[in-house]
């Protein structure tokens, strides 16, 4: 379905970032750029703010790790399970050169494990910021140094939700529902992989949708090696699904910002990695440096 | 057995996991939906007022308001989102199917 950004709703400003950033990601993709910040290693800091009101929602450190550990595979194309690729798109799966680490050192430049664990009154978190901030939930670190990754209970049986670079620097980030968080402790199945962080982490970047949030086949993802396709795929879906006149191959459903199971998604492509280094090249230059 | 506009009337949300490889599926909004990264679902006023949700481009939940018209067993959705028309496959209280 199309969809009106929420903040762009909200905020002109927003909107006319959002405009700004998309010229900006072409002219760096044009010019060369993205390409060289590709060609080396981005390391992001990251901070997980863990927001709770019940002991169990207070999600173990091991449970945080391994959610790092699953960025760090696929955003190098090291997770094992791209080999579940098609034949036909296996060329297309893409190493990011980007790579993640809790924080060691904190705003102030005091030592951390990465790691801050709040306690709060709420049963639940709506989509809409709040535990982005100290009522209730935890303010961001620094959005230009840092990738914040809030984890809480969030409602209305959402698994995450992401902000595009351009916005707002006190609300920049990505929330996680702890079940669908890492691979270990409260993580639950079909989300128990860690990828919803990698599709919110993707946003994050600058990735759209693969179906480009359109009812139809009019929209663009901006990436020009993603078959167009009619809307979100859901589940574990058998290989080819055509839509869009797009056969013989059909949908890449096995992508990251598709909508599948977490065991169904498997790979970023050359274009997609482009956008992302366009985005650290330019709008988040100040991470990893 | 025709369907009925009035059994129509209310939140329908998407139960992808439930569709058919014909057909899709929508609950009410008391379905115990597992968790989902988004879900597509409208609302049908009594009279023909529209509100369609689903998730945004960052997966916030986004609505857009329009109108519903009821014929031929075929279900008219118009709203900026765009306009479709949904075949009823069969309406039950607390089901509603419509072909893929």
């Amino acid at each position: 379905m199309i969809r009106h950004e929420y903040l762009s709703e909200t905020q002109a400003s927003y909107r006319r970032n959002l405009e700004g950033v998309e010229r900006r990601t072409a002219r760096s993709i044009a010019s060369g750029r993205a390409a060289r910040a590709v060609s080396r290693l981005v390391k992001v800091s990251v901070v997980v703010h863990v927001i709770f009101r019940r002991e169990v929602e207070n999600i173990s450190d091991a449970q945080v790790k391994s959610q790092i550990d699953v960025l760090n595979r696929d955003f190098r194309a090291k997770n094992p399970d791209r080999s579940q690729a098609p034949a036909v798109w296996k060329s297309l799966v893409a190493d990011a050169n980007i790579e993640f680490a809790l924080a060691t050192r904190d705003p102030n430049g005091k030592a951390t494990d990465g790691i801050t664990r709040t306690k709060t009154t709420r049963t639940s978190f709506l989509p809409d910021d709040s535990m982005k901030t100290a009522a209730g939930g935890h303010a961001p670190w620094p959005a230009r140094r840092y990738l914040n990754i809030w984890v809480c209970n969030l409602g209305q049986n959402l698994l995450g939700y992401a902000q595009f670079p351009g916005g707002p620097a006190k609300t920049d980030g990505v929330v996680i529902l702890g079940s669908a968080f890492g691979t270990k402790g409260t993580a639950a199945a079909p989300f128990n992989l860690g990828r919803t962080a990698t599709h919110e982490v993707g946003h994050w970047l600058n990735l759209r949708h693969i179906w480009a949030d359109t009812l139809g086949c009019g929209g663009s993802d901006f990436v020009s090696d993603t078959p167009n396709q009619a809307g979100p795929n859901t589940g574990k879906p058998a290989f080819p699904h055509l839509s869009c006149t797009n056969g013989p191959n059909g949908d890449m459903f096995m992508n990251y910002m598709d909508y599948v199971d977490d065991v169904a998604m498997v790979m970023f492509t050359p274009g997609q990695v482009a956008r992302m280094n366009a985005c650290l090249a330019d709008i988040r230059g100040g991470l990893g440096r | 057995m025709p369907v009925e506009r009035s059994a129509l009337i209310g939140s329908w949300i998407r139960s992808g996991e439930e569709d058919g490889p014909e057909e899709r599926v929508y609950r009410r909004p008391d379905y115990p939906f597992p968790p989902a990264r988004g879900r597509e679902s409208f609302e049908l006023a009594e009279d023909g007022r529209l509100v369609e949700r689903g998730p945004g481009p960052t997966d916030v939940p986004t609505e857009d308001s329009g109108e519903w018209e009821f014929e031929d067993d075929s279900l008219r959705l118009r709203s900026p989102a765009g306009e479709r028309a949904l075949e009823i496959v069969s309406a039950e209280s607390d089901r509603l199917v419509v072909r893929a």
